[in-house]
């Protein structure tokens, strides 16, 4: 080939010069020239033994012949070339360099990249071109294993990029290492995406922290469903409230968890509506808390979506409602309970205008009577008819102070042992009149006097079965039969009262106690009444520490009432022989007693026809009344007959009925004398006033003729040792 | 580089070692030698055969001296820079290894 080379060398230019026959300055030209060519021959013979020399040395590795290039290196030739083609096609930049770092090649991309070309890169080193330690190679590392190096280029121009530089070691075709190739990656948009990903990963990471800072600390209860209904996450106050641990819920549907089974259907349909209807939706429920209090809750259930949009989870936030819930439920029994009372009170007063209207027809009718025949058995007659309904009227008036005693709780007992034959007598005796109008019958089977003894309020214990007695005696239809039993039983003495009449319906059994309750209008409400009576059995019962209730078999069956009342133990006898009962009517009680009551009786009114007429009353009871209509004259009055009891009115001209109380106190006289305070004023502290003024007792207007002849019976007459005066009952 | 004194062209096959070799060993000459005054071209005869052709290459790696004037050619390595120094008229300088 080395003679290929020679063969192929044109020859020099100058010999196309002839050889002709030279004078002497053109021997010297010719000379010159010769020399000239001589030296280019020179030259190329020169060249040529360099380049087979060369050859030889294996420096050479490609041989020019014609138009082709020969690459001595067969082996590799192939494979050479591709590579060429595919490093000058890369839009990275590849720099390969020697064992030394000599920059031995650079592809276009690198050309471009660092704007030289190769003439002016080749065979520098890396050093001199590239301040930053930029490509990573380093001549003396040797690996099989490429080293990715990150690094930031800059350009004179200011203009910087990240590149990512991908290193491996050059072999020679006999294993040794001959230098490093570097392909350098312009990374600057893929760090700037990476670092906005970044970026927005930890925006991310931040606002999940800060929603589950929020859930876990949020009172309300947080739980995440997947789309087979399961717990995926439950928050802290959900463990907190059940006492369940998370890992309970967790890949748990409601019934697997263990959830009532109404509930359980509930939770299935909400969360399977919000999975199919893609919509938020709300529901109530609830929870039994670790201390067993049921609570309320009301929930937002929260469709959560993929990324194709299909709902992913479920999420529910339940907020605690239960003391909401509580109040509605409060107020809304509140307001029941309201609406009820209006009803009753309504049909009360209704009720009452009735009971108040009617007797005063027969009074006038009786007084018109006694106007017209002054004399004989009519005249009698009609002083009965006014007797029965003016007590009937006082009867309402009694109930309706009762009633008002409930309502405040100020109903109280005068208790002491008694005997309950007496009481029962009582009662009858004061029903009778209603049994007999009704035609009924009545059978007692009674114990002999003193068997039953308890602690009790005479009049109120008579009053108690004499409401019972006249409940029977209306609810009975003519010709009925009324049955009246008392027995001992045990440590209690039960009182039954058995009648033949309409019974009470069922639904009517549990408030036949309550202040207002009656039978369903009907011909019944013809026997009137108030629907007290009941009311007051029951508390008046209660309040001796006993019990009443109510059975029926039904509307048309009768009912029975059965009381029961604690006897007493021990040999305590009653006192009441020695008490005579105030349902007795006041005429007759005044006239039993006359002997043995006080004389000097003051009265204090100043309204005259009052003051007459319980003067009168007194007179013809065996009193000596002395009526006074003003303070002053009334001190003036007492002064001068010293009377063994006043009945002083509060409110008076000039001088009031306690400033006459406390000067009454203040004579020598005047410290044993009854006085009894007569007001149109009730409550606790008009009571107490009397009281601290100096009264014995304060009764309230319209005073109970019973009442008040009670109280002067029991009075011992002046002139008794004051150490023999029994202690003052507390006023009704 | 523009206004050079030198202006060499280096006919290279790639990067096979010898090619390389010249490269650096060239670069390395022209830099001790001539630093500033000169120019320096590499073509891959390869790529530019018609090049390779005109200027009268016959093998790679070759180094072509195109200024000044006389044109002359270097084949092999050229990693004896003294021989190289020597037919450039350049001062002697101690012998590199390739």
């Amino acid at each position: 080939m080395a003679e290929t080379a020679f063969t192929d060398t044109p020859a020099p230019p100058s010999t196309a010069a002839g050889f002709s026959l030279p004078a002497a300055e053109t021997l010297h030209g010719e000379l010159e020239a010769l020399r000239a060519e001589n030296a280019v021959l020179r030259e190329r013979a020169a060249e040529a033994q360099e380049t087979l020399a060369a050859i030889r040395r294996g420096e050479v590795d490609a041989l020019v012949v014609g138009d082709d290039v020969y690459i001595l290196d067969t082996a590799h030739a192939a494979i050479n070339q591709l590579r060429k083609a595919v490093l000058s096609q890369m839009q990275d930049a590849v720099i390969a360099c020697d064992r030394d770092g000599h920059i031995v090649y650079l592809n276009p991309a690198a050309e471009r990249r660092y704007g030289f070309g190769s003439g002016d890169a080749l065979g520098r080193r890396l050093g001199e071109l590239f301040a930053e330690q930029v490509l990573g190679v380093q001549a003396a590392s040797v690996g099989h294993t490429p080293r990715i190096v990150q690094a930031l280029h800059s350009q004179p121009g200011g203009k910087h990029w990240h590149v990512e530089s991908t290193v491996s070691t050059l072999f020679d075709e006999d294993g040794q290492p001959r230098g490093e190739i570097a392909v350098v990656r312009d990374v600057t948009e893929r760090l700037r995406a990476e670092q906005q990903l970044r970026q927005a990963m930890q925006a991310l990471a931040r606002r999940e922290h800060q929603f589950a800072t929020l859930v876990e600390n949020s009172p309300d209860l947080t739980a995440r469903f997947d789309r087979g209904l399961r717990h995926r996450y439950v928050n802290p106050a959900l463990e907190a409230i059940t006492g369940r641990p998370a890992a309970d819920f967790i890949g748990k549907t409601h019934a697997e968890f263990g959830a009532p089974a109404e509930s359980c259907a509930r939770w299935t349909a909400a969360l399977a509506a919000v999975f199919d209807q893609r919509e938020p939706a709300r529901l109530r429920f609830t929870l039994r808390d670790t201390a067993g209090e049921l609570r309320h809750y009301e929930s937002r259930l929260v469709p959560e979506f993929a990324d194709d949009g299909s709902v992913e989870s479920v999420l529910a936030v339940a907020s605690d409602e239960t003391e909401r819930h509580q109040l509605d439920q409060a107020r809304d029994a509140a307001a029941q309970a309201l609406r009820v009372a209006d009803m009753r009170k309504n049909e009360f007063l209704a009720m009452l205008s009735h009971e108040l209207r009617t007797p005063l027809a027969p009074i006038g009718h009786a007084l018109e009577i006694l106007r017209k025949a002054p004399e004989g058995p009519r005249r009698e007659a009609a002083r009965q008819t006014l007797d029965r309904q003016v007590r009937q009227l006082v009867r309402l008036v009694d109930d309706l102070l009762d009633v008002n005693r409930i309502g405040q709780g100020k109903l109280h007992l005068r208790r002491a042992p008694l005997d309950l034959h007496a009481a029962i007598q009582l009662a009858v005796e004061t029903s009778q009149p209603l049994i007999d109008a009704g035609g009924h019958l009545l059978e007692l089977q009674l114990p002999s006097p003193g068997e039953l003894t308890v602690d009790g309020d005479l009049p109120r214990l008579a009053q108690v079965v004499a409401n019972v007695l006249g409940n029977a005696a209306k609810y009975t239809p003519p010709h009925g039969r009324i049955g009246l039993t008392a027995a001992r039983d045990g440590a209690q003495a039960v009182i039954t009262v058995v009648d033949s009449g309409m019974g009470i319906a069922q639904e009517m059994l549990p408030r036949i106690f309550d202040l207002f309750t009656q039978a369903d209008a009907g011909p019944d409400r013809a026997q009137g009444g108030l629907g007290i009576g009941l009311a007051l059995v029951k508390k008046l019962v209660d309040l001796h520490g006993g019990s009443v209730n109510a059975h029926s078999d039904g509307a048309g069956r009768g009912s029975r009432f059965t009381l029961t009342l604690p006897l007493l133990q021990g040999g305590e006898r009653p006192a009441a022989a020695t008490q005579p009962p105030h349902g007795a009517r006041a005429s007759t009680a005044g006239a039993q007693n006359s002997a043995a009551a006080p004389r000097g009786v003051m009265i204090v009114d100043d309204n005259i026809d009052s003051a007459q007429t319980l003067a009168e009353l007194l007179r013809m009871s065996g009193f000596h009344p002395h009526v006074a209509h003003d303070g002053a004259r009334a001190l003036q009055l007492a002064d001068e007959c010293r009377p063994d009891v006043a009945l002083l009115d509060i409110g008076l001209p000039g001088m009031d009925g306690r400033e006459i109380a406390r000067r009454i106190r203040t004579r020598p006289w005047g410290h044993h004398a009854l006085l009894i305070a007569l007001s149109g004023w009730g409550s606790e502290g008009d009571q107490r006033q009397s009281l601290d003024a100096g009264f014995d007792h304060h009764l309230v207007k319209p005073v109970s003729l019973d009442a008040l002849f009670d109280l002067l019976e029991r009075h011992p007459r002046a002139g008794h040792p004051a150490g023999n005066e029994p202690a003052h009952p507390s006023p009704r | 580089m523009i206004g050079a004194q030198f202006v060499f062209r280096l006919y290279v096959t790639g990067t096979t070692r010898a090619s390389a070799r010249a490269v650096v060993n060239t670069r390395s000459f022209c830099e001790r030698q001539l630093p500033g005054r000169y120019r320096l071209e590499v073509v891959n005869v390869a790529d530019d055969v018609d090049a390779a052709v005109a200027d009268q290459v016959v093998a790679s790696p070759t180094l072509i001296k195109l200024q000044p004037e006389p044109l002359q050619r270097f084949i092999g390595d050229l990693s004896d820079a003294a021989r190289l120094a020597g037919r450039l008229q350049l001062p002697a300088e101690p012998a590199l290894h390739g």
